[in-house]
């Protein structure tokens, strides 16, 4: 009956999840990798009250039919994955991303059937360290601060043995020195290039996944080769950290509007709620 | 006999849903390509009274006429304003913001976009986005927050294909960064400068005949004139990396939220007028002290 009431509490559960994204964005501002999410605003289905032929009399401007909305709703949560700055740390182990592509990692799962298995996921956080993998004795591998290992583009991992010191390139490639002087190659770090930004979703750890409704991740992001177009305009920077895209100014701006946008809607929940106070007091 | 018993809940009935109007607008604040409404309140029809006297009757001279009487008061319809909304920077290429002022050679609109030519209103044409409903039929939508899906089809945040100037949805095969859309609405890619199609813009004559379909979708209803895709000669230009913001005035907003609230208290205060003069009639008349 009242859709003051019903349309005002819809939207307000809408700006309160919009607030929401904004103070997780702020919460992420200093993480190496985060990407901004960004959600918009659509207005409700409208429903239209039939209104009889006889009241389309002279002077109206629309078609019969009385159209009354029901409020706003949260849409187009996407993960804004535009290129953060790049900060030189002269850490060894930092690896910073240019341009639009994620390095690959292998994370441990547990299958539903009680066994181990893997599951592949993204990151653009290329904060990396060395850890010992289980079968290969003498080697230590390239992984995230969880321990996650990165993939090189024959699916290996990036393996360097113990004590040795490293350098990798533009391209990815990963090359050693042990102490004794010899040099060595441990492959091409993998790169995937975001073709579909709005169907990557952000899952915890800095790490990303591809949405439940792709049927091939490939269309979505695509191995990088160097020798074609799919290397455009992309490099791997060692000795730097790529810092959150996110901008404090637009967030604080944005968080102002929705805060005031808040407010209205609750001044207009609580008039709808005098109204219906009204009603209920015409016979006192 | 009271006749202002209805009237005055018709009045209630009026403001209150003028007050769910102006709720809804202010709901939609932030939904970018929003046109706020406004609601139009008509009386009732007009009524003749006259006086009973002993000159009336059957056969007799006509009674005596008092005048005229409206016996109530209803919200005749929710007008949108298609004035433009704001441009914000979003910087995603995805985002398309129109900005839409067609002129007619020799008419000025005013700020409401209307113009009266010999006693004839005429209103200015507004440019939309047109895309696809489920049903097969043409939307229309000022809503330009767009990205794309697996098959790199352009989306509404809805879900509905937008469609190019070929009549067929809009399909780019590479991701979206590499599209420039230039301002006729022109897809371009950035790097190897080819044309990959055209957004089908459409200029509606008059805008006033859309129905309000909600998700930021209008329809052109059979018989209300035709949808024509935008000539260069209309003032009509797409901005990528923008957003149009929605047109509602929050401080009028604000304004008629109060004055809806305060009417229909006057309303219900006249009703409970009514119910005490009743009181009299039903209970003191003629009682047996």
């Amino acid at each position: 009956m009242n859709h003051t009431i019903i349309s005002s509490a819809v939207s307000m559960a809408a700006l309160q999840q919009k607030l929401d994204l904004i103070a997780n964005n702020i919460a992420n501002m200093n993480t190496v990798g985060y990407k901004k999410q960004q959600a918009s605003f659509q207005d409700v289905l409208t429903i239209t009250l039939n209104q009889h032929p006889d009241m389309q009399l002279n002077g109206r401007m629309t078609q019969p039919g009385l159209t009354l909305g029901g409020g706003a709703m949260l849409t187009g949560l996407r993960v804004d994955m535009t290129q953060g700055v790049l900060q030189k740390t002269d850490n060894k182990y930092d690896l910073a991303i240019e341009g639009q592509a994620m390095f690959e990692i292998e994370v441990p799962i547990i299958n539903g059937d009680g066994t181990a298995g893997v599951q592949t996921l993204w990151t653009r956080s290329g904060q990396f360290q060395l850890s010992p993998m289980a079968g290969l004795p003498g080697y230590q591998v390239l992984t995230t601060p969880e321990g996650y290992p990165l993939r090189t583009v024959n699916n290996e991992y990036v393996a360097i043995p113990n004590y040795a010191d490293f350098h990798i390139d533009e391209r990815g490639y990963v090359t050693y020195t042990n102490v004794d002087g010899s040099t060595g190659t441990a492959g091409q770090i993998k790169l995937m290039r975001v073709m579909r930004p709005d169907l990557i979703t952000a899952v915890s750890d800095n790490l990303f996944n591809v949405a439940s409704t792709v049927q091939d991740p490939n269309n979505v992001l695509q191995q990088v080769n160097f020798a074609d177009a799919s290397g455009e305009g992309i490099a791997v920077r060692q000795y730097y950290a790529e810092q959150s895209n996110v901008d404090l100014l637009s967030e604080m701006t944005e968080l102002i509007t929705v805060q005031r946008a808040f407010q209205l809607n609750a001044r207009a929940l609580s008039a709808g709620d005098t109204m219906m106070n009204l009603a209920n007091q015409l016979r006192r | 006999m009271f006749r202002g018993l209805y009237t005055a809940a018709s009045g209630m009935l009026a403001q209150q849903r003028w007050h769910d109007s102006i709720t809804n607008n202010v709901s939609n604040m932030l939904t970018p390509g929003y046109k706020q409404d406004t609601s139009a309140l008509r009386s009732f029809p007009e009524m003749l009274i006259h006086q009973m006297g002993k000159d009336a009757g059957p056969g007799g001279a006509t009674s005596k006429a008092i005048g005229t009487i409206h016996t109530g008061v209803f919200v005749e319809e929710n007008i949108p304003m298609f004035t433009q909304g704001d441009l914000t920077e979003t910087k995603q290429p995805g985002d398309l913001a129109l900005i839409s002022n067609i002129q007619l050679p020799g008419i000025v609109f005013d700020q409401s976009g209307k113009a009266v030519v010999d006693g004839e209103i005429i209103y200015q044409p507004q440019a939309f986005f047109t895309v696809l409903g489920v049903d097969g039929e043409p939307r229309y939508t000022r809503n330009g927050n767009f990205h794309l899906n697996e098959a790199g089809q352009l989306l509404t945040t809805n879900g509905e294909p937008v469609l190019g100037r070929d009549g067929q949805p809009v399909v780019i095969a590479g991701s979206l960064e590499q599209v420039f859309i230039s301002e006729n609405g022109t897809l371009i890619d950035r790097y190897e400068g080819t044309i990959l199609g055209q957004l089908l813009i459409s200029r509606i004559d008059n805008p006033y005949q859309l129905i309000r379909e909600g998700n930021g979708n209008y329809r052109l209803p059979a018989g209300a004139g035709q949808a024509v895709p935008i000539t260069d000669e209309d003032q009509v230009a797409v901005r990528q990396g923008y957003l149009e913001r929605s047109n509602v005035d929050a401080a009028q907003a604000m304004v008629d939220m109060m004055t809806a609230l305060r009417l229909y208290e006057a309303n219900q205060k006249v009703i409970q007028a009514y119910d005490q003069s009743l009181d009299k009639a039903v209970n003191e008349i003629g009682r047996v002290v």
